[in-house]
């Protein structure tokens, strides 16, 4: 039994996995064998991944693309020694993630503080919300239309909501980025971001919830204090 | 008899197909009885959505991007 038939239609991932490769074994054998063609491919598919989680740690599109650009040359290094132990995209995310990181304390010369307190805490979410029973005390308010189709139509709401997800604290945009925009399972993730899935699970849910949020305060004005 | 909180941390996972079959029930019957966790589901999904629409994806990588991995590509296969 789902839960489908109530409401809305279930969610599906538009772009689900567009990163994914259908053989990696084959495509590292490719690869290995000096394969231009196979690791243009991989280099162009890979890319926007590379991009949004790149954009999730360092605060600028140049910078993303340093990181990009190292991050292909330490595949090309690396390749001979890649196991396989894990999906090819996963270990090339991993290197990036590296990158950007290392790219990003560079840039700001040191860890800000929105790194260390990002939300990744067991801390209830959207506690304010509910009474001690846990039941709403302040329950969701109607936006007048909530069909995502017709949202999605909105300009200023898509562009609202890529203004929320720039401002999310690096680990959460990270995760809310690969689960919700690029379709990965939460295995992926855990593995690409070196999280715990508890607070994979906890990051994805106060992203989710800050965008849903964001959607309120301002399709309800005037139900906020 | 689940509450409010506990149904608006299921639904936020979405993914309630992993949920025990026994869940998936309580989630079911208390979403049939109470709105305000329906909206809370509705909204999310559009909210989900628009985070999608929001993500542009770029065409590809800037040709900079590219020739430098082919380039280092080819030191690989060609070694100088």
């Amino acid at each position: 039994m789902s839960l489908v038939g109530l409401g809305a239609r279930r969610y599906t991932a538009a772009r689900v996995a567009d990163d994914a490769s259908p053989d990696d074994g084959e495509l590292v054998r490719r690869l290995r064998a000096g394969d231009e063609a196979a690791f243009r491919g991989v280099v162009r598919r890979y890319h926007d991944t590379l991009r949004q989680l790149a954009r999730a740690i360092v605060r600028s599109d140049a910078l993303a693309d340093e990181a990009i650009q190292e991050t292909w040359l330490a595949v090309v290094r690396g390749l001979d020694s890649f196991e396989g132990r894990s999906a090819l995209r996963t270990w090339v995310c991993r290197i990036l993630v590296n990158r950007a990181r290392t790219i990003a304390t560079r840039d700001r010369r040191s860890v800000p503080m929105s790194a260390l307190d990002d939300g990744a805490d067991d801390g209830a979410i959207d506690a304010d919300r509910f009474a001690a029973g846990g039941g709403w005390q302040r329950p969701p308010a109607p936006w007048g239309d909530e069909d995502p189709a017709s949202l999605v139509q909105r300009r200023e709401l898509v562009a609202l909501v890529g203004e929320l997800v720039e401002q999310l604290p690096e680990r959460q945009r990270a995760v809310l980025v690969l689960r919700d925009v690029k379709g990965w399972d939460a295995e992926d993730v855990c593995e690409v971001l070196e999280l715990s899935q508890a607070n994979q699970r906890v990051l994805l849910h106060r992203a989710r919830a800050q965008v849903r949020d964001a959607l309120e305060r301002h399709l309800t004005p005037r139900s906020q204090p | 008899m689940m509450s409010c909180e506990q149904v608006a941390a299921i639904v936020r996972d979405h993914d309630q197909g992993t949920l025990p079959g026994r869940a998936r029930l309580g989630v079911r019957l208390h979403l049939m009885m109470c709105g305000a966790c329906r909206r809370y589901l509705r909204q999310l999904r559009a909210a989900m959505r628009l985070t999608q629409a929001a993500a542009q994806p770029e065409a590809g990588p800037s040709t900079a991007v590219e020739d430098a991995a082919l380039a280092a590509f080819r030191t690989r296969r060609d070694p100088p």
